[in-house]
């Protein structure tokens, strides 16, 4: 049987003879069919118009650049079908496509505009789909806690010094930040540091009567024209510390939805950031668990294999409580186990979804504490 | 301003300082916020050699520089577009450049930036590693660029000149070292990948060391042999 070879352009299907002659050529209605067979035909599908110029044209040995193709037309049109790539009609095509698609009644300057709309099109649509994936909108909510956190920090060490001016004692007396934030934003002037005041503000009864006393007696300025501006600054921050809390509940609900495996074994928080570490969550369920273990500690891996120095024993997993709490002579082997819980957990989520969870950090568990047991030996 | 013409489309523009830049294609339109100058009714684009690695090659004086007016290029690891809109300038109304990246968010950049404004321009949101996805978009083409920061990166660019690139049509990659071993000295690696190079049926034209422009990288311009 002769064979005919099968090439697809933007405008539309050809098959060709062994000498790159048109037995037939189909061309797209308009860049949706061409898009949607486009597409197709991506995923390895023959799709309407392709099945159709098939079935025209009858029987003949189709060559496909695609394997998969060839398959397809093997099992849904029962044609003989092989594949090549690169088929020499193809290459043909290729290289004198003005030519050829004169044939299906376009000019080449035609040609030129159906296939840059096409091209953008399916660019577009792909990067809208990419767009919507949760995964993506993981990534950047837990960049946005950590963001959120280094400016917290920041505001805050600026508050600390502008309202210092007014009431330098409250910077020693109250450590935590949070705490400060609260009494700023509420009292704010010094005056108002009464024992009642301070009370409703949930400070504890042992702290209000030195807190309400270093006020009565605090050497700082008065400050009235600025401390508006000063408490405003306050409000701010606890605005955004707020907005932070928003976005770690959101995390929660979003891993719980894309990676309930991984949260169920490492927490949304870490889960979160190995998902952004790896670019998404399909390319962390792609990682070999080596890779896992030590995602967050490149600086140190890069300096182990250029200087040969001891490689990192984890790198973002460390902040899971079974590797920190562990002995420091097991946290080698305790990080191992659970990258490997963790290659599982995300192959899981990014395949399948089913919820093992309960197994897999089980499994984990149980794995820490025989190495604990060993190590007691 | 003194105008000087280096190759097809790039000029080497001199007033206190002398830089490199690209015929606008678009007149008016600055892509990614380089500048623009007018001199004597034409308009040129800044090309910077810290960004754009074939105007680095330039910088260091490469001879082989296969773009040209009216060529088709295959661009492989587009990214946002900031290289490809001059190689865009460059070939013209007549040619095509078509642009070849996996990365979604560079792409959506560059399809607002780039593809929407010139017509030369094919966008291809795919992987390079897979040539045969995008067959129906591309042509057969006279250079093969290849900018991909993957260990791989020789072959993904031989197996798309296999596919796409003509006899006697040039192969241009920028071998980034660090992405092909982060141990190994980089004239080890630039030794390997052009002995695939030349294993692979190429006659190796020009190597250029980027330095300072680019760190670890080097341009290796070779000619596919072979008639059709």
């Amino acid at each position: 049987m002769s064979k005919a070879f099968f090439v697809e352009t933007a405008a539309g299907i050809f098959i060709l003879d062994g000498d790159g002659n048109l037995v037939k050529g189909k061309a797209f209605k308009g860049a949706g069919e061409a898009e949607e067979e486009l597409a197709s035909l991506g995923e390895g599908k023959l799709g309407k118009l392709s099945t159709l110029a098939i079935k025209e044209c009858g029987k003949f040995e189709y060559v496909f650049e695609d394997p998969r193709l060839a398959a397809d037309a093997r099992e849904r049109l029962g044609v003989e079908a092989t594949s090549e790539a690169p088929s020499k009609p193809a290459m043909k095509l290729r290289s004198e496509i003005g030519r050829y698609v004169g044939e299906i009644g376009l000019s080449k300057e035609e040609y030129d505009e159906v296939r840059r709309k096409v091209s953008i099109n399916l660019a577009s649509k792909k990067v809208s789909e990419a767009s919507s994936a949760l995964d993506v909108s993981i990534v950047q909510a837990v960049n946005l806690l950590d963001e959120t956190d280094k400016c917290v920090n920041l505001l805050v060490s600026r508050l600390r010094e502008w309202y210092g001016l007014h009431f330098p004692e409250l910077w020693g007396a109250v450590q935590r930040n949070d705490r400060y934030l609260a009494l700023v934003s509420r009292l704010c002037d010094r005056s108002r540091f009464t024992p009642e005041n301070l009370k409703e503000a949930g400070v504890p009864e042992r702290q209000v009567g030195q807190l309400s006393k270093l006020a009565r007696e605090s050497s700082g300025a008065p400050l009235e024209t600025s401390l508006p501006q000063i408490k405003a600054l306050a409000d701010t921050i606890v605005l955004l510390g707020k907005r932070g809390e928003e976005t770690a509940k959101f995390l929660e609900e979003a891993m719980e939805l894309e990676a309930p495996n991984l949260k169920a074994l490492v927490g949304a928080s870490i889960g979160a950031r190995l998902v952004a570490q790896a670019g998404g969550l399909l390319n962390l369920a792609k990682m070999p668990s080596s890779k896992i273990q030590v995602l967050g500690a490149e600086k140190a891996l890069f300096r182990s294999m250029k200087t040969g120095s001891k490689p990192p024993k984890h790198g973002t997993i460390f902040q899971h409580a079974a590797v920190h709490g562990s002995p420091r002579k097991l946290r080698g082997k305790v990080a191992r186990a659970l990258a490997g819980k963790i290659a599982i957990a995300a192959r899981i989520d990014a395949f399948s979804g089913e919820f093992q969870g309960d197994r897999i950090g089980g499994e984990f568990e149980r794995r820490v504490e025989q190495l604990l047991k060993e190590a007691g030996k | 301003m003194k105008v000087e013409r280096k190759f097809d489309g790039v000029y080497f523009l001199a007033d206190e300082r002398a830089f490199l830049a690209t015929e606008n294609l678009k007149p008016g339109e600055s892509v990614y916020g380089e500048r623009i100058e007018r001199v004597g009714g034409k308009e040129y684009r800044e090309w910077d050699p810290h960004r754009s690695k074939p105007s680095a090659a330039i910088q260091k004086g490469c001879r082989a520089f296969p773009f040209a007016r009216g060529s088709k290029v295959l661009y492989l690891g587009a990214g946002s577009g900031t290289t490809a809109s001059h190689i865009s300038d460059i070939v013209g109304d007549e040619g095509k450049v078509f642009c070849v990246d996996v990365a979604y968010r560079p792409m959506r950049d560059f399809l607002e930036r780039v593809a929407k404004k010139r017509e030369n321009v094919v966008a291809i949101l795919s992987d390079a590693r897979h040539p045969l996805l995008y067959r129906w978009m591309v042509e057969e083409c006279d250079v093969a660029y290849c900018d991909v920061a993957q260990q791989d990166q020789t072959k993904i660019m031989l197996d798309n000149c296999e596919l796409y690139l003509k006899p006697g049509g040039h192969a241009v990659i920028a071998v980034k070292a660090r992405s092909i071993s982060s141990v190994a000295r980089p004239e080890e690696t630039y030794r390997e990948e052009a002995r695939k190079i030349r294993d692979a049926g190429y006659e190796i034209v020009e190597q250029v060391d980027l330095e300072p422009y680019a760190e670890a990288h080097r341009m290796i311009t070779s000619v596919r042999k072979g008639r059709r």
